[in-house]
């Protein structure tokens, strides 16, 4: 009986031709596709812009990185939207090919498809370094007995290369705390750039060291007995390398000072790592408005000061240790201690510090 | 009364009993005479003279001559001849008679209603189709937009549902927009947007105006085509008395069972779900058997469908009185019809009355008053995805109908239908009054004035569970919601008219030209108010508790009245010098409150144009082609079936509330905009141009047709998407949208009489294509035919630029997983949805057409078209001496349907849909050939390998996981059928008794006839209906069609009934 | 047919005049027909604030200010779905959530739009003596108008400022700069502090936003400008850094007064608007002029720090700690169908949520000495933290580091969990921000002793413990004060504070955010990754991809409906 039924009914209904609508609605697929990246060259993380060029009813796109690669099972790829464009960004560097498809459904339901492919060359240029700071350098028992309160040097840019790190004197005196000549310290740093990697050049081994943030305690600024400029360079993942300076510098700090062979109580400002204040209490009745102070800066050194890369100054004279005469009379007094890397001519690796001397009468 | 009609009886008989006697003493005598065509005076060869009331006729020589013997001195003589009208002339014996028979040509200058005004068939210029009051009358339904069904080219009916009351979606060449496009309904010049309560006896006459020469008259109504109805009145009457009294009654039946598994499959295949013994057993001898504990309850299983569904009686009658003559006549009719569904409770019952005067009180005024009245009340029975007629068709058959402690089983199909009050009542009151003033002759003034009242309200209650045994647990829902409406227009008309010297009414005459020119104003103004309230309350299940004091929890009520007034200036010129070359021009400027003050008026020309070759000198003297016209016509058209205020930005209550204070804080209400309007929303227009040819051969017993047509909507109002940064609550209307139907028509009629047989073949055939040409700047697609329930299968039709409107959208299949898919650790090779649930074998494949290496969203593309290729309807007539025969077949070709029941007829859900995977619950029923198109892997040796590997089975094999098997079934082509169907659509046969014996019972006419709808239908659809319109409460949706969610299937019908007319 | 006569007349006298084509409707009323009275701009107000109670809103503050910050884990780590993708930064630009983020913060503010343009159209008549409340409802407008726009910002960086007057055909318009946004919150909430109401809210008024809370808000806003994270030039930076230490000493230490010329800073940012303009606009009391003082006296005394236990619970609703609080109250089982519940509930403290949010072992672990711990945190196990009545279920079986949340918990005794009010900013988050600007202008000391202020409430849960209605004990036996120390040092230990004192307020990744952080707070997650119980991997913080991820992308629809006028953010 079912039979017969298809029989009389193609007969009569001129036979049944598939829809006719769908005849009209396809379009022959034709996969051609453009990208905003001029001849095929883009940086990591920086948006790429696909746009169809072809013909079709649908469109999709394999990007070509982990999980996206066009032919391998498992791999999947992107719908792009209805106005045929889709922008994407890699994280990754390397040569990626991207494969376009463009597919229609014919009438009887069968899909066409058709690709186009390119390569695109994907580089990480951004080698660069966000906040490094050398850290854990020397724990603060004066500022926080619960003994969890670290100084970092947080490194400022002298120039796109170098970079200077202010340390503490107290991180090079007392040997027995971690201090920065025998300590094994470390870095914590920002990579621009995610498939970068960071290598330290140690010296005696003349060897770059991979060294990771916060977690590899190899690094250090000595070289033998002296603070030395430190190379590191940042390689990333397309092998291109920036490479850059860290200067260490010591913030300079009066050790001793005694008038009239009276020792001056030296303590730090609280609120800063440059401020210093000393008080000294001497004999009623001395003349005040001409004392002849003795100081040392920073035990005289001989790894840090070799006499000519550091000043001490009041209001831009310079000062010698038992020359040069001082006025208090008129309260206390500010010397400006300047301090230049040991070894090192450019004058940019030098820093600054404050010390107000307070004189007390009994 | 019945009195009286015994004496009538009496007084008749001895009347017949006198003329006998008489005419036996005459026949001596003999009478003679030529027949000639009036139109060229040539004589008719073999025409019937026939003296009345005898069997005494002799056909005309070779020159038309002919003579009667055995005559008696005076009486009357019958003439008739195929194509001209059949003439009685009185003779006097012995006197020579010349016989000038009209020919039927001339029955085509009928007139037909164009709006506003009358024409000539012949002189017609657009495409107008005049549908057969015959046919309309013996289509056994109750309402007259079905019975257009196939009736005129270029217009395609779909019924919503078999469910008695239900209306018809129209779509006039094409669907011209997404909104509502349901044509325009002018009944009596009475604009009204359904004709639900008009029944087809009281119809005089239809047209349908399709394009958009002959419809601009109604402008800015008018894009989706007009129907022009006209009601029967006495104007023609000749008696003091007539009346026309008709009864019929019949019943219904199913058409199609739905072809389910028997009670014993079903336990085999409840067994097979959950994979083990529970009702089968493995008998001896190696077939699968019912374990006997079991055998009782399959032995005695309940058939749900045949409980549900009956055979459903209907009652039709029709009584109408008129009388009077051209100045003064009255009709008075009463019509009665109700119908009994096919599936239990549902009903539908509709009582209406008309009272007509025509009074002329000088020659050249008409005065016409009409009123009518009309009450139907229907009760629904909700159809769709969660309804009776769905569970009736899959509901477990092993369940019992009441539980051991005798409380009905909840949601049974019975116990659904028992628990069911759905009463939706709708009174229509029309009041017209029309005045017609021929000032001098041949320049009329002609004004109209209607009042149309609609109320309509449902009253529906709901009740929750079963049991009368737990008081206090059964809680019931009452829904009421009336609306009223009042309509009323008024239009006026000046119309002048110049014809040749032939032409009657005249203003002047002058030679060869034919003019009439017509201007006018129209008027609308309605209103409607809107009501609706519900709540709950638990206690009882008697229909006291059917009202808001009972039901008090959670009430809520809401309350609105909209409304909108329209004006507008029409004129037409129609001009045609010497009956060849026709020229008609119509315009309308129209301005509704719908528009903001800027684009408040629109105007819509429209001019066609007419070239009748029959009518030239060099056509005169052949007699083959009996009409040749050649005609073409161009025209736009409005559209306002927007909401009345979509131009305001309104604020609504939306429940923004916030409180105030701590403790018990104080409520105080919050107000926002709830809808932006769009100042510059204007009409969406229609613009569409025809060509046509009319030809008609041998003497128009051959008559066609063929017509070439354009519809272009353009400014389609859509909700076009905006940012989503603008914080707009909604989307406001815009015009952006445009839409194309082209296509042609054929229209093909042969009439012929061999001697007292006379018979008649015609039919029409439509070509139309739709397609989207524009959705805006973006061209955002819009979604429709959101399936929620069952599997969730969400938008389900989907409408874009390029194709045709509400095309079927979701996956395309690929056949069933097979282990080749499937690498060595079981991981699946081709593209699979994402899912954490691990694939076999036997899932269902998917088709990845974006080529992505995944199944997702962006895989689903258009799987089908509602939209046919083409659609037909054809009559046979054969009439006998007073037998008539007349069949009408129609069907339409190319449509799908989207078959949503299949998701039930062939997985393992429960009743409502939900998927019971994890075999919580009994599985649904399944269709028959389940077991052999499952799929089954080779060497299998579980419980289900008994039925042996079925590896290249379609139907995904069940997973106990209901994501899986969610998966599977998603909205796909498994769900898209051909929708073609051929179907003998309504059979008639009837006998009109001899004139003779009638007229001596005083009556004019007495026909009895037995008619059949649906008789048999040709269909590769496997649904139980190819024919799926809207599921209700979707209908003005123009973005779901075709969707067969277990929609109430049609019926066949059987009806006797008689006619009389005296 | 009397009827029909009269239909006829009176359709006869309406063809001519144009009302006609007005037609007649009830149940909706235009927008100009019904803003003309001061009554129902407060119910426009109250729309405003009906979306800061909605779920969406609170849902999205939940998800985008902390779920995946380094002090929550949530179940949704593990499971795919939308909420997966936006914690695991695996998300495409069509993200759900992404989405509704962007639509409920616009939907804000064209609600808010509503009632500021309509100021101007309330009848002079009717105002009379009720100028003060038609300021309120002003000014809070643009309180809540900023705030939608500070989400938007902190989110998705520069975004589309909306006309206050749309019009269908101009609806898309092109971002600003995270600059210019910035400016335009600035802008709202300092015109705000002429309108808003100087005292607090009376007990039965309370639920509105007063000056403080503009003042609370504006200080965070100018501390976000000046924050290495947020997009504005150094020199901005560094104006923004001095004019949040002017409103902090007005606000907090009530040490300035300040004219209204300051207020605005109407030297800078009014080139193009001149003061009668501005007075009209802003209903600015004729007697008042430019250089008129605003005294921070009823500033200053207005709020205070409560106890730490009592401030999440209903006794601490609307307290003197509270700038800006969203009311919310239960009216389950009164009969009244009012929905103005808290429904976050089930998303804290209850698996079967969006975003199930538990508590991380790094937050845990900062405040393991700290008294505070047991009144924001608690381990589901040991029950013994709380009398016996009051303990909170067990929910957190397999999720994260089993730690909980419980600000936001209802105790049993305290009735409904939706009667919890959502609260926005605290007086103490006001203190660590003026102690943050202290710092970075320099004054350490000052800075110090404002976050031993926060201390010191805390302290105080050591000693009355006994006391406290849920709590059995507060195991913290030394909590000692901040000490004065280098700049650097002060300022990590200012950013902890607020980090132990504002866990689970769903603010800790705007904070990391704004301090340029994100990438470290990733790397942090990523190596601190807890198992599920269920096996699954988690992979917070793989995705991230530094220099893109700071700042979610603009939804996808949105660029495509805008064709091209709204640009997407780079490296998406």
């Amino acid at each position: 009986m079912k039979r017969i039924v298809n029989i009389f009914l193609s007969a009569v209904l001129f036979c049944s031709c598939h829809n006719s609508y769908l005849d009209e609605y396809y379009i022959a697929a034709e996969a051609s596709f453009s990208v905003t990246a001029e001849d095929l060259h883009v940086r990591t993380l920086e948006s790429v812009l696909f746009t169809n060029k072809g013909k079709g009813q649908t469109y999709s796109i394999f990007t070509g990185d982990t999980g996206h690669k066009y032919g391998q099972t498992g791999n999947t790829g992107f719908a792009v939207g209805s106005n045929g464009c889709f922008s994407y960004s890699y994280r990754e560097p390397g040569k990626y090919t991207v494969v376009w498809i463009a597919s229609s459904v014919d009438s009887k339901g069968s899909v066409i498809s058709d690709i186009d492919s390119l390569v695109l060359d994907v580089a990480d240029m951004s080698g660069g370094l966000d906040n490094l700071s050398i850290y854990k350098i020397y724990r603060m028992d004066d500022y926080d007995e619960t003994h969890n309160t670290y100084y970092h040097s947080l490194a400022r840019s002298i120039d796109d290369s170098i970079l200077l790190c202010p340390i503490i004197y107290e991180a090079w005196r007392s040997a027995k705390i971690n201090t920065i000549k025998s300590a094994k310290l470390q870095l914590k740093y920002q990579l621009t750039s995610p498939s970068a990697a960071l290598y330290w050049y140690k010296r005696e081994t003349e060897e770059w060291l991979s060294l990771r943030s916060e977690t590899d305690n190899i690094f250090s600024v000595m070289d033998g007995e002296r603070i030395a400029l430190q190379r590191i360079k940042v390689v990333t993942g397309s092998g291109y390398e920036t490479y850059y300076n860290i200067a260490a510098v010591m913030i300079p700090k009066l050790t001793s000072y005694q008038i009239n062979g009276v020792e001056g109580e030296i303590s730090h400002v609280k609120t800063s790592y440059d401020e210093y204040e000393i008080r000294l209490t001497l004999p009623a009745g001395t003349d005040v408005s001409n004392l002849c102070p003795e100081f040392m800066l920073m035990e005289n050194d001989a790894n840090l000061y070799d006499g000519t890369n550091a000043m001490v100054s009041i209001d831009g004279i310079v000062q010698q240790s038992g020359v040069s005469n001082v006025d208090f009379s008129k309260g206390e007094v500010i010397y400006d201690l300047h301090y230049q890397m040991l070894g090192y001519a450019d004058a940019r690796l030098s820093t600054d510090s404050k010390v107000k001397v307070i004189i007390d009468l009994q | 009364m019945c009195g009286h009609k015994y004496l009538l009886m009496r007084e008749r008989i001895i009347n017949i009993l006198f003329f006998l006697l008489l005419s036996v003493s005459l026949f001596a005598q003999s009478v003679s005479g030529t027949v000639v065509d009036s139109a060229n005076g040539e004589p008719l060869i073999g025409a019937a003279v026939v003296l009345q009331n005898s069997q005494n006729g002799v056909i005309t020589d070779v020159d038309g001559h002919f003579e009667l013997t055995s005559v008696p001195d005076e009486g009357q003589i019958e003439v008739s001849y195929l194509g001209y009208r059949t003439q009685v002339m009185a003779f006097r014996s012995e006197q020579m008679v010349r016989v000038a028979l009209v020919s039927e040509s001339q029955s085509l200058d009928e007139v037909v209603v164009i709006g506003y005004g009358v024409q000539k068939r012949s002189d017609l210029t657009g495409s107008v189709s005049s549908v057969d009051i015959s046919d309309v009358n013996n289509i056994a339904s109750t309402n007259l937009a079905q019975a257009l069904q196939g009736k005129a080219s270029g217009v395609e009916v779909v019924q919503n549902s078999g469910a008695p009351g239900s209306g018809s979606s129209i779509r006039i060449r094409g669907m011209g927009t997404v909104n509502d496009s349901d044509p325009l309904y002018i009944v009596d010049g009475t604009p009204m947007d359904d004709i639900d309560n008009i029944s087809s006896e009281e119809i005089e006459s239809i047209e349908i105006l399709k394009d958009a020469a002959s419809a601009a008259i109604y402008g800015a109504r008018a894009a989706n085509g007009v129907v022009l109805i006209t009601t029967k009145d006495a104007s023609q009457s000749k008696k003091k008395f007539n009346m026309n009294f008709g009864a019929s009654t019949g019943w219904q039946d199913i058409i199609k069972n739905p072809d389910v598994l028997s009670a014993s499959d079903y336990a085999k295949f409840y067994d097979y779900i959950l994979n083990g013994y529970n009702y089968t057993v493995l008998q001896s001898d190696g077939v699968l058997g019912i374990a006997d504990f079991q055998k009782p309850l399959v032995e005695n299983a309940n058939d749900w469908w045949s409980m549900t569904t009956r055979r459903g009686m209907m009652y039709k009658a029709n009584l109408a009185l008129s009388g009077g003559d051209k100045n003064l006549n009255y009709y008075v009719s009463g019509n009665f019809t109700r119908q009994d569904g096919i599936v239990k409770r549902s009903d539908y019952q509709r009582t209406s009355f008309t009272a007509k005067i025509n009074a002329r009180p000088v020659k050249n005024l008409l005065i016409q008053a009409l009123a009518n009245y009309s009450l139907s009340n229907q009760t629904v029975v909700p159809s769709g995805s969660s309804s009776v007629i769905k569970a009736a068709q899959i509901y477990n058959p092993l369940t019992t109908e009441t539980d051991d402690k005798d409380a009905w089983t909840y949601r049974t199909p019975t116990e659904l239908l028992r628990r069911l009050t759905y009463e939706k009542k709708r009174q229509q009151f029309r009041g017209q009054l029309n005045l017609s003033w021929d000032i001098i002759s041949g320049f009329t003034f002609a004004s109209r004035a209607s009042f149309i009242a609609n109320n309509s309200s449902v009253d529906r209650m709901q009740v929750g569970n079963t049991s009368e045994l737990v008081v206090g647990k059964n809680k019931y829902t009452v829904i009421i919601n009336p609306v009223s409406s009042r309509d009323f227009s008024w239009d006026n008309t000046l119309s002048l008219t110049i014809l040749d010297e032939k032409g009657k009414n005249a203003l002047t005459k002058v030679k060869d030209h034919n003019l009439n020119i017509m201007v006018g104003q129209v008027m609308e103004m309605s209103y409607s108010d809107y009501a609706y309230s519900t709540g709950y309350g638990y206690g009882g299940y008697d229909k006291e508790f059917n009202s808001m004091d009972f039901a008090s929890f959670e009430q809520r009520a809401s309350s609105y009245k909209s409304g909108w007034n329209a004006l507008g200036f029409i004129g037409r010129l129609n001009y045609n010098w010497k009956g060849r070359y026709y020229l008609q021009s119509n315009f309308r400027a129209d301005a509704s409150s719908r528009f903001s003050k800027k684009n408040r008026w629109g105007f819509f020309p429209s001019v066609s144009v007419g070239w009748k070759l029959t009518g030239e000198e060099w056509m005169q003297d052949q007699n083959v082609v009996s009409l040749l016209k050649l005609r073409a016509g161009w025209g736009q058209l409005g559209n306002n079936k927007i909401d009345d205020l979509s131009r305001l930005t309104l604020l609504k209550y939306n429940n923004e509330d916030y409180i105030y204070g701590i403790g018990i804080p104080g409520l105080t209400t919050g107000m926002s905009v709830t809808q932006y309007g769009n100042e510059d929303i204007r009409w969406e227009r229609t613009e569409s141009w025809t060509v046509g040819v009319d030809l008609n051969l041998l003497n128009n017993r051959l008559t066609s047709s063929f017509e070439y047509f354009v519809k272009d909507t353009k400014d389609m109002l859509l909700e076009v998407p905006i940012v989503y940064s603008s914080g707009y609550p909604n989307t406001p209307w815009q015009n952006s949208g445009s839409v194309r139907n082209s296509g042609f028509e054929i229209q093909l009629g042969w009439k012929d009489k061999r001697g007292d047989f006379e018979y008649e073949i015609s039919g029409n055939l439509t070509h139309v294509k739709n397609v989207v040409t524009s959705l805006g700047a973006q061209g955002e697609p819009i979604y429709g035919g959101n399936l929620s329930s069952p599997n969730d299968l969400g938008y389900v039709t989907r409408t874009t630029v390029g194709l045709p409107i509400a095309c079927y959208y979701g996956y395309r299949t690929a056949g069933l997983m097979q282990p080749s898919d499937f690498d060595a650790d079981g991981n699946p090779l081709v593209p699979v949805m994402e899912s954490t649930i691990t694939y076999a074998p036997g899932d269902m494949k998917f088709k990845d057409i974006n080529g992505d290496g995944k199944i997702d969203e962006n895989d689903r593309t258009v799987i089908g078209s509602p939209h046919p290729d083409f659609y037909y309807g054809f009559k046979v007539d054969m009439k006998y001496k007073g037998v008539e025969l007349s069949m009408f077949f129609q069907g339409t070709h190319g449509n799908d349907i989207f078959n949503v029941m299949k998701y039930f007829n062939y997985s393992y859900v429960s009743f409502n849909g939900s998927n019971n995977g994890s075999w919580g619950g009994e599985p649904s029923n399944v269709n028959r050939d389940w077991f052999d198109r499952v799929y089954r892997a080779e060497g299998a040796s579980d419980y289900r390998s008994y039925w042996g590997a079925n590896v290249d089975g379609n139907i995904p094999k069940p997973s106990s996981v209901s994501a899986r098997s969610k998966d599977n079934y998603r909205a796909s082509d498994f769900y898209v059928e051909d929708g073609s169907y051929f179907r003998l659509k309504n059979l008639q046969l009837s006998y009109s008794l001899p004139q003779k014996l009638v007229s001596s019972w005083k009556m004019e006419e007495l026909k009895v006839y037995f008619s059949a709808t649906n008789v048999f239908t040709i269909t590769h659809y496997n649904g139980l209906d190819p024919e799926t319109g809207k599921t209700d409460g979707t209908e003005a949706n123009n973005l779901s069609i075709g969707i067969d969610e277990g929609t109430y299937p049609q019926s066949r019908t059987y009806m006797f009934g008689f006619i009389i007319n005296l | 047919m009397k009827k029909s006569i009269e239909i006829i007349l009176i359709s006869l006298v309406m063809l001519s005049c144009d009302s006609y084509f007005e037609p007649s409707y009830t149940g909706s009323i235009t927008e100009s027909e019904y803003y003309d009275n001061l009554n129902n701009l407060r119910f426009g107000l109250n729309a405003v604030y009906n979306v800061l109670q909605s779920k969406d809103y609170q849902v999205s503050e939940l998800l985008f200010g902390e779920a995946f910050s380094d002090n929550m884990w949530t179940s949704q780590d593990v499971t795919t779905g939308a909420v997966y993708d936006v914690v695991n930064f695996t998300f495409s630009t069509d993200n759900t959530y992404i989405l509704r983020r962007y639509e409920v913060n616009y939907s804000g503010i064209n609600k808010a739009n509503q009632v500021i343009r309509s100021i101007g159209n309330v009848k002079k008549k009717d105002i009379g003596s009720t100028q003060k409340e038609l300021r309120e409802v002003y000014g809070q407008a643009k309180v809540l108008r900023a705030l939608f726009y500070f989400n938007l910002v902190r989110t998705y960086g520069g975004v589309s400022l909306q006309q206050e007057n749309p019009e269908l055909g101009k609806l898309a318009i092109p971002r600003s700069t995270e600059e210019e946004t910035y400016a335009y919150i600035e802008k709202d909430l300092r015109e705000s502090l002429l309108l808003l109401r100087r005292s607090r809210y009376t007990l039965d008024e309370c639920g509105q936003i007063d000056m403080s809370g503009a003042l609370g808000l504006l200080m965070k806003v100018l501390l976000y400008e000046a924050s290495p994270g947020i997009r504005t030039s150094e020199a901005t930076k560094v104006r923004k850094l001095a004019e949040a230490l002017k409103i902090g000493q007005f606000f907090i230490e009530g040490s300035r007064s300040m004219t209204i010329r300051e207020l605005l800073c109407y030297d800078t940012d009014y080139k193009d608007e001149s003061w009668e303009d501005l007075q009209k606009r802003l209903l600015v009391d004729p007697l008042y002029n430019l250089d008129s003082e605003v005294s921070s006296a009823d500033i200053v005394n207005q709020h205070r720090l409560i106890d730490f236990d009592k401030i999440f619970r209903l006794a601490g609703e609307f307290s003197e700690e509270s700038l800006i609080e969203i009311n919310h109250y239960s009216f389950a089982g009164s009969g009244s169908s009012a929905d103005e519940g808290w429904k976050l509930y089930d998303n804290m403290l209850n698996g079967g949520s969006p975003v199930f949010a538990t508590c991380s072992k790094a937050i845990g672990n900062l405040m393991q000495k700290d008294p505070r711990k047991v009144f924001s945190i608690t381990e589901a196990q040991n029950k013994d933290d709380y009398i016996s009545q009051e303990e909170i279920p067990d929910f957190t079986k397999g999720v994260g580091d089993k730690l909980l949340y419980s600000k936001y918990y209802v105790f049993p005794s305290e009735g409904a969990h939706s009667g919890r009010n959502y609260r926005i900013m605290r007086y103490a988050e006001a203190l660590l921000i003026y102690a943050e600007i202290l710092n970075s202008t320099g004054n350490t000391q000052r800075a110090v002793d404002y976050v031993n202020m926060v201390r010191a409430r805390a302290r105080k849960l050591i000693t009355d413990s006994e006391n406290s209605r849920f709590v059995t004990n507060v195991t913290a036996p030394s909590f000692a004060d901040l000490a004065i120390g280098p700049t650097d040092i002060v300022h990590e230990a200012i950013l902890q504070e607020k980090r132990v004192e504002m866990c689970g307020e769903w603010d800790r990744w705007y904070e990391v955010c704004r301090l340029d952080r994100c990438s470290e707070c990733m790397e942090a997650q990523l190596r601190s990754l807890p198992v599920e119980a269920s096996g699954n991997v988690r992979i917070r913080g793989k995705y991230f991809k530094k220099g893109i991820n700071e700042r979610f992308p603009i939804p996808q629809k949105e660029i495509f409906l805008s064709n091209g006028v709204i640009e997407q953010n780079p490296g998406y």
